[in-house]
């Protein structure tokens, strides 16, 4: 606790006065210049600091505050912390907060406005009194290159049946620095969360004083600086690359283009790597649903709201409802459905809830692993092994640097994957003859059968294909089929899967009565419905996560 | 009374000659009937090739189409033989028959197992494609059974009711459209949840704009180094600089046409 030196009350850090200031007088004081016996007597890179740990999560919070902390940021318990005083590393920079509290509600309230489906209780009063001002640990990235680059270049031409290649080679003087590529330090603090909120202004940055933190708590810095480094050095290379690539000696030599833009890249790789450890400022609330907790973050520079926004299952059914009331009455006046049509149309909205079901299980799994966590996977010794495995693969296809180049590589791709159905005619032809055995109506099946496999082969490979072609770079490279775990996902999935098989069953059976369309169509909505039930708990349990559990400060979580 | 009795024979002659007519020569061939509303000059054909109705019956079916002479020409065909679609028949047949001219014809095709009215001009307008297969979705029953004639009196009371500005019975149409909206109610505001509250990475330009950040390089200079070649023989017809020519041109086609049709199979 820092004491005023008018009347010996307690000074915290005044947001809008950007100063020490006592709680009983007013008096005011520069977070450096505060005489402090604790900071003069501090040990080189360390300081002396309350750490308050939670009996239930395990979770600590640093603060200059003596008074007791009477709940849990990380978990959500109501609980007594316990406290006690321990050295911490003395980070190098701070950036003090400059949203007040109430800012920081009115930016929580903004956000909310657009959650028009968010259950009533974020919007308690008392929830949000529970907004909590903690400096969270931030590693910050630093690169520079300051000498000659060589890289690559070509040009090419064609002389009759031959295609002529000259060969350059570019040289560059190099001046480049980027400063203040801000990744979170601390396992608790969820990467999602923390980008969500980013970016901050760290050209506002400040020497670390431990007096900024009176009046605020602290996080523990937790992930060693290099689980970002690479992260932070690929962005730097994008921009750097892109910018060099843009230049029109470049863009005559098509450096930085294709093949070439890994060796642009190479050549721009930073000579001077630097992480400091700095602490920036985030408002925190946490809530509690049963055994799982959501966050709303806050940043305490910029006042950018974000949250775990769950859905309430009954606000949404009456949006729902009201929604469908004029597209009904609009489908009345437009459309007439043949029971074929509403056949296929229930087949592609079962789709569509496959996919969108798909994507949240797979978005489910990696998160309760803890793998979308680069700084709490870093924990785990299993995730930098297949992290490292996962860098290694390559690429099948390069992304495509122009739209016409996209648009030239689409046509390729249809063209290609259509190779496949042209094989397969005469085999069908041949079947189709075969069939004619069974009748017409064998036949008929037999065809339809035959279609059905060459539009799934044909689709499937394109949509592979377009997978690989524009998957985002990172760590989406090498996802298997449909993200694999197929074997978990199948419960769910085999809703809507359902659905579609009874609706191409009755398409390739063709019966004469509308009645077997109508009965595929609405048994295969009935699906749609219930894999779209899926599908808002699976947002619910994307926007909740597990309770911290953090072997180092005595959880179990980790192991 | 001569005037009188004078009238009466006019009278009597316009309702005879407003009678159903057989077809002189071609009645041994295609039995049928016709008819000419007076007013509108629209015309009834009812052609029974396939054999399916008992002369009555074709009467019957020539009274429930006379009211649609008042907005257009009607047709009733059946058809045993049938190289093409049924809806290329009905197309083609409507076009012999009456051009381009309001009206619509309602063919039941047993080659091909299938009924379909197709529709044109001012007729088209109300019996839109969407109707003509409401219709023919309605009354197909009828032809699965064998009862012909009930389909198409019912196609062509549902045809005419529709004319009238009346409704037609569509309980699945309400039943589908309802689970539609329901469902892309749900998918919609699914949407808005995930477009107003993921969670959401800030893109390369926003994170950098919160750096300091330089860069700067001169002019690069570039050096040739060295060629290749690659054999790569370019087709056959792009380099020659000539072209072997090609057609031009193309058949001009007959008048066209804007209706349109539904159909079921039975």
């Amino acid at each position: 606790m820092y004491q005023c030196s008018n009347c010996g009350g307690n000074l915290k850090f005044d947001i809008a006065r950007q100063q020490l200031s006592c709680q009983h007088c007013g008096a005011q004081a520069d977070p450096y210049s505060f005489y402090k016996e604790k900071d003069a007597e501090e040990r080189q890179g360390e300081y002396e600091v309350a750490v308050f740990a939670c009996p239930q999560c395990g979770s600590e919070l640093m603060s200059e505050d003596t008074t007791a902390a009477t709940f849990c940021s990380f978990c959500g318990a109501s609980t007594i912390l316990d406290r006690r005083i321990r050295r911490e590393r003395k980070p190098e920079y701070i950036l003090p907060f400059t949203q007040t509290q109430e800012d920081c509600r009115a930016a929580y309230g903004r956000m909310l406005r657009r959650a028009i489906f968010a259950p009533k209780e974020l919007k308690d009063e008392s929830l949000i009194e529970k907004f909590r001002g903690i400096y969270m640990p931030y590693w910050v990235y630093s690169f520079e290159k300051n000498e000659g680059i060589t890289f690559p270049g070509e040009k090419t031409h064609r002389r009759g049946d031959y295609l002529i290649t000259d060969h350059y080679k570019l040289d560059s003087q190099v001046e480049a620095s980027y400063e203040g590529l801000a990744y979170d330090a601390s396992s608790t603090f969820a990467d999602s969360l923390s980008g969500a909120i980013a970016p901050f202004d760290l050209r506002q940055k400040k020497e670390f004083a431990p007096s900024f933190l009176s009046g605020f708590y602290a996080d523990t810095s937790d992930v060693e600086k290099y689980v970002y480094m690479q992260e932070a050095e690929d962005l730097v290379l994008r921009d750097a690359g892109s910018r060099l690539a843009r230049d029109p000696v470049c863009r005559q030599y098509g450096a930085g283009r294709g093949d070439e833009d890994s060796q642009l890249w190479n050549a721009l790789r930073p000579s001077g790597r630097k992480a400091e450890l700095a602490m920036l400022p985030v408002w925190f609330l946490s809530y509690r649903n049963g055994d799982r907790v959501s966050y709303a973050v806050v940043n305490g520079q910029t006042g950018k709201a974000a949250a775990d926004l769950p859905v309430d299952g009954k606000k949404y059914l009456l949006g729902s409802l009201l929604l469908a009331l004029p597209l009904f009455l609009f489908f009345n006046l437009f459309f007439t459905i043949t029971p074929g049509k509403i056949l296929l149309t229930a087949v592609l909205l079962a789709l569509l809830c496959l996919v969108i079901s798909n994507e949240q299980i797979t978005h489910i799994l990696v998160r309760e692993s803890g793998e979308e966590d680069r700084g709490f996977s870093y924990r785990k010794p299993e995730f930098q092994e297949r992290e490292a495995g996962a860098r290694k693969k390559r690429r099948l296809f390069k992304r495509p640097e122009s739209p016409a180049e996209a648009l030239v590589l689409v046509i390729v791709v249809i063209m290609g994957v259509n190779v496949i159905p042209i094989l397969m005619l005469p085999f069908l032809f041949a079947v189709m003859s075969f069939g004619s055995s069974f009748g017409t109506k064998g036949m008929e099946i037999i065809s339809k059968l035959m279609i059905t496999a060459v539009i799934a082969v044909s689709g499937g490979g394109i949509f592979y294909l377009f997978m690989a072609i524009f998957r985002r770079k990172g760590r989406r490279q090498g996802r298997p089929f449909m993200g694999g775990r197929l074997k978990e996902k199948l419960p769910t999935l085999c809703k809507p899967f359902g659905g579609i098989a009874v609706a191409l069953f009755i398409w390739l059976v063709n019966p004469v009565s509308d009645l077997f369309y109508y009965l595929g169509a609405f048994a295969c909505m009935g699906t749609v419905l219930w894999a779209i039930l899926d599908i808002i708990k699976q947002h619910n349990v994307l926007a909740t996560r597990k309770l911290p559990q953090l072997n180092r400060r005595g959880g179990d979580e980790i192991g | 009374m001569k005037l009188v009795g004078g009238i009466l024979v006019f009278l009597g002659g316009i309702l005879l000659a407003s009678l159903p007519v057989c077809y002189g020569k071609e009645r041994e061939e295609v039995p049928g009937a016709e008819y000419e509303n007076p007013d509108t000059g629209y015309e009834v054909f009812v052609e029974d090739e396939a054999g399916l109705l008992p002369d009555y019956e074709l009467l019957e079916v020539l009274e429930a189409m006379k009211e649609i002479t008042r907005y257009g020409n009607a047709a009733f065909v059946t058809v045993e033989e049938n190289r093409d679609s049924t809806e290329d028949f009905a197309r083609s047949y409507y076009r012999e028959r009456f051009g381009t001219d309001s009206g619509t014809v309602l063919v039941i095709d047993m080659e091909n197992r299938m009924i379909w009215i197709h529709s044109d001009g001012a007729v088209y307008d109300v019996v839109t494609t969407d109707y003509a297969n409401t219709v023919t979705d309605n009354v197909y029953r009828y032809a699965s059974d064998g009862d012909y004639g009930a389909c198409a009196k019912e196609a062509f009371r549902q045809i005419n009711a529709l004319l009238k500005g009346r409704r037609i019975a569509q309980p699945m149409k309400y039943i589908s459209n309802a689970l539609l909206a329901m469902i892309l109610a749900l998918l919609a505001n699914f949407g808005l949840v995930i477009g107003f509250t993921r969670l959401r990475k800030p893109g390369m330009k926003e994170v950098l704009s919160g750096i300091h950040r330089n860069f700067r390089y001169t002019k690069p200079n570039a050096v040739h180094t060295c060629q290749t070649k690659i054999y790569s023989p370019s087709s056959s017809g792009s380099d020659s600089g000539s072209s072997s020519g090609g057609s031009s041109g193309g058949g001009g086609g007959g008048g066209s046409s804007s209706g349109g049709g539904g159909g079921h199979r039975f």
